[in-house]
């Protein structure tokens, strides 16, 4: 698959877009290239507990694996502040975990993205 | 949480009904016409030169029409299940867009030349042929001029042969790439991406042929007459899948409303958010929708009209739903009350139906925006043709892509400059 490693920095960048959207005031990106697969982990530290707010995220992200649509759309991804583009970051992903703390206002979104 | 391919989306429940759905169409045709009377008329379709306006209707029967548009959309069907592509929203869109221009256009013949373009481009790039297959689908926009050179150029016809083939795989080739491309231009506020990059490449095509003396005659085969028998066959039609998806929902309507709050901007794909029952009664109320319209302002259910509706049923599985396409239609009729043309003109009856392409327009930034841009819409389709010479079926889908390029950035200039002035 060509530009690879562009499609992986814009799944990163909608998904800051989207913490910032929820208020994300310090946000922390981490992407881990291995031969078989990428792994991709943003944190973002929110100025209040976001927890319920996380449902349609969950659901976006949940979509499966659509390698036959990700090659006409995936340049939509990281564009534009939008938040439709989070079903196509779950269409371009394996696997997604998200955690939250509300308390601490800590959320995480782990993403495994197999090549 | 791993993903698995089937988690949301009954894939054979899909591929059964888009399968039963046009194998009925194809055995409709036996109301209108005898067997030997539908071949004769699939021969007329299949030869005909067929850029826009060309209503098969008009040119092989009612019935030839019938099945010709059954035929093409159960092989396209054969073709990704051959492929193990797993049946989406963009699934369902591409073979009803597939199925409707089947009656104005594409043919048993002359779509094959593109796709094998980009099974081309599939294999230079050494990647499955299914991560391509929607450009494929949809690409075939272009196949009139596969016809025209196969069928209306005056040369020899070794020569004509070998001319239509190359120009169908080089369509082909450039398709993908293109499509990839041109999505950042309008930013996914024009559902018939692939039909904005079909225009952009008819017109270079054009422009050649052009260069050689070929000018385009203009063309309008529009056939009228058919509403009291195809206007109520369609809505039953239409009525009979809301039933099926009523009942796929378990006898509810859950599922409805929540498709008609999504801005339907790509990617928005109902049938992974929202699941098949609620899917189908969206098409369903589309298809309905979009007959009463036509039957509404005087217009003929034909060929064209019909593949205006198709494409919004099958669209209304990846991003349309009847409120988000409401402001753009008003805004074409508003443009019938005020330009010089009237709506029941067979282009912009066509207008209509097909500037729902930017419904997302309506949905992402509201009703006044979406009526501003079915104003543009209904003016900028009359002009963007000339330029492909109507070899791009999908002329409301180029018109689209430049109203949405143009249009949203001034509305999100507007709405920034409100939002950092505080009101």
């Amino acid at each position: 698959m060509v530009h690879e490693h562009e499609r992986v920095v814009r799944m990163v960048s909608e998904l800051q877009n989207f913490l910032f959207s929820m208020g994300a005031m310090e946000i922390h990106s981490e992407i881990r290239e291995t031969p078989e697969c990428f792994f991709i982990s943003i944190k973002g530290n929110t100025r209040g507990n976001i927890c319920r707010k996380l449902d349609k995220l969950r659901k976006l992200l949940r979509m499966p694996r659509q390698a036959d649509m990700e090659e006409e759309l995936w340049l939509l991804a990281g564009s534009v502040d939008y938040d439709t583009e989070l079903s196509l970051v779950g269409m371009m992903t394996d696997s997604a975990e998200i955690r939250c703390d509300g308390e601490a206002g800590v959320v995480e979104i782990e993403l495994l993205r197999k090549k | 949480m791993v993903k698995t391919r089937d988690e949301a989306n009954p894939q054979n429940a899909v591929y059964v009904i888009l399968a039963g759905t046009f194998l009925s169409l194809a055995l409709l045709s036996l109301l209108f016409d005898t067997p030997a009377g539908i071949l004769q008329g699939l021969e007329r379709i299949v030869t005909d030169p067929d850029y826009l306006i060309t209503d098969y209707m008009g040119v092989g029967g009612v019935g030839a029409a019938f099945v010709n548009s059954g035929l093409v959309s159960l092989l396209f069907i054969g073709l990704l299940r051959c492929l193990r592509v797993q049946a989406t929203g963009i699934t369902i869109a591409a073979i009803w867009t597939v199925a409707g221009f089947s009656f104005f256009g594409k043919n048993l013949l002359n779509v094959w030349f593109i796709v094998a373009g980009v099974w081309l481009y599939a294999r230079y790039r050494k990647e499955p042929f299914s991560r391509f297959v929607y450009a494929a689908l949809f690409g075939t926009a272009l196949a009139p001029l596969v016809t025209q050179i196969l069928f209306g150029f005056n040369l020899p016809l070794a020569f004509r042969i070998s001319l239509a083939v190359l120009a169908g795989l080089s369509i082909g080739f450039v398709l993908p790439p293109l499509g990839t491309a041109m999505m950042r231009f309008h930013q996914g506020f024009n559902l018939y991406n692939i039909g904005f990059v079909s225009g952009l490449v008819g017109s270079v095509y054009l422009s050649l042929f052009r260069s050689y003396g070929f000018i385009p005659a203009s063309r309008l085969i529009w056939t009228t007459g058919q509403n009291k028998v195809l206007a109520p066959l369609f809505i039953l039609f239409f009525a009979w899948q809301f039933l099926i998806g009523f009942l796929l929902n378990g006898r509810r309507f859950t599922g409805l409303s929540a498709i008609m709050g999504y801005t339907g901007r790509v990617v928005t794909d109902f049938l992974l958010l929202e699941g098949l029952g609620p899917t189908l009664m969206n098409m369903a109320l589309g298809g309905i929708g979009s007959i009463l319209y036509i039957l509404a302002i005087g217009g003929d259910i034909n060929g064209p009209t019909l593949a205006g509706v198709f494409t919004v049923v099958g669209f209304s599985a990846f991003g349309k739903h009847p409120r988000n396409m409401a402001p753009i239609v008003a805004g074409v009729v508003l443009g019938g009350l005020t330009k010089v043309w009237g709506l029941s003109d067979p282009p912009i009856q066509l207008a209509a139906l097909f500037a729902t392409t930017l419904a997302p327009v309506a949905g992402e930034f509201g009703i006044f925006w979406g009526i501003v841009a079915g104003f543009l819409h209904s003016s900028l389709v009359l002009n963007v043709g000339a330029l492909h010479g109507g070899f791009n079926l999908y002329n409301n889908g180029f018109s689209g892509g430049a109203v949405a390029a143009v249009l949203v950035p001034v509305i999100e200039a507007i709405r920034s400059g409100r939002e950092s002035d505080g009101s």
